[in-house]
């Protein structure tokens, strides 16, 4: 037989198969099913609001609080600190930035626990790393940093911190979303501003 | 005798290849949809039940069944009424889960909390079965008696309360 008909032969029949082959058009998934599990399962990647709560006090910077609400939600009242992805716009381009990243935690925290925890799946499984949820959502948040008072006779100093740490958050909480929407909007620029200086350096 | 080898040289790659693309795509620990199909299918939030829902989806259908996804012991010590567990961490390999799906039933998910339900349903989805439902209730509601009462829950994503903006906001 003519060797070139061997090697037509041999590349039609390769090009059958991979024309059979499905067709995947995101890469992204990059854990696997069983991977993923396991991750859903660790209750590492679930913190308190009083941890919550700590980071908006320290205005800690390695962490990313981020609000999956509306923007009309958002804009009516957030948690300090915090920056708006909408769940229905997650999966935009314009915040793959944002979550796609190695320096940060991002946190998720919605009204309640729903969407967080999609939120958190879908980019776990699409192979960001650092994702946590907000334990009860502002729910929880407003339960247990805005309206818990101690009862008891005697506090202990691991209460009292705790409390501490509540009231302060409370005070900045309030204090924050009190404020004019105009003063609210100028707050946001300079602080984008200050991000956008940070985030310069040697490319 | 020269002519047959030549036809072995030739189909033994391709049926070798082909092996080995039928044998990658029978490997279950795969994802069918990708992430962007299954954050469009959650955009509409009607596969999140309440109690009430979750009891007309039960007259509806027969084949609406219940999926408790703690563990054994939870489920020992109290379940929703003729509930199947299954716990989470065996949901890949579960030999019932796996019949269940593949007789077309409608399954409820339900958990100690949302988060893991709704992680489940996540998971699950976008591994491609399309009749999951969540249901949202609180995890400490989960009784023998629970379709029975007529109770109605607070919905998880419904804000409870209302910002109180302070009267003298600090301007400085």
């Amino acid at each position: 037989m003519n060797p070139r008909v061997k090697i037509s032969i041999l590349l039609i029949g390769l090009g059958l198969i991979s024309a059979f082959i499905p067709y995947k058009h995101n890469k992204k998934n990059q854990l696997k099913p069983s991977v993923l599990l396991e991750q859903s399962l660790d209750e590492q990647y679930i913190i308190s609001v009083d941890k919550v709560a700590r980071f908006v006090i320290d205005e800690d910077s390695t962490v990313q609080i981020i609000d999956l609400r509306s923007p009309e939600e958002y804009r009516n009242f957030n948690i300090p600190g915090s920056i708006n992805i909408p769940y229905k716009d997650l999966l935009n381009k314009d915040y793959e930035g944002y979550l796609d990243q190695k320096k940060m935690k991002n946190i998720f925290y919605s009204n309640g626990d729903i969407l967080s925890a999609q939120a958190w799946t879908l980019c776990t499984s699409m192979g960001y790393q650092n994702n946590f949820i907000m334990q009860g959502g502002l729910n929880e948040w407003y339960k247990t940093i805005m309206n818990s008072s101690f009862s008891g006779e005697r506090i202990t100093a691991r209460e009292n911190a705790l409390f501490e740490t509540r009231f302060k958050a409370r005070k900045v909480f309030t204090e924050m979303n009190s404020l004019p929407d105009s003063l609210k909007i100028k707050f946001f620029e300079t602080k984008r501003k200050n991000e956008k200086k940070l985030d310069g350096g040697c490319g | 005798m020269k002519n047959k080898k030549s036809l072995i040289i030739i189909f033994l790659p391709i049926i070798l290849i082909l092996i080995l693309v039928i044998f990658k795509s029978l490997n279950k620990d795969n994802f069918s949809l990708d992430t962007k199909q299954t954050h469009e299918i959650s955009l509409n939030q009607e596969y999140i039940l309440s109690i009430n829902q979750l009891k007309e989806k039960l007259k509806a259908s027969q084949k609406t069944v219940l999926v408790d996804l703690r563990n054994k012991d939870d489920y020992a010590k109290a379940h929703i009424k003729n509930a199947i567990n299954i716990p989470l961490s065996e949901i890949l390999n579960n030999q019932e889960f796996s019949k269940l799906k593949s007789t077309d039933n409608v399954i409820v998910l339900y958990s100690n909390s949302v988060t893991q339900s709704a992680k489940a349903w996540t998971l699950l989805t976008q591994m491609g079965y399309r009749e999951f439902f969540l249901l949202d209730i609180p995890s400490a509601v989960i009784s023998e008696e629970l379709l029975e009462k007529d109770t109605v829950f607070d919905r998880d994503e419904v804000l409870k309360y209302k910002f109180q903006p302070a009267t003298a906001a600090g301007l400085e």
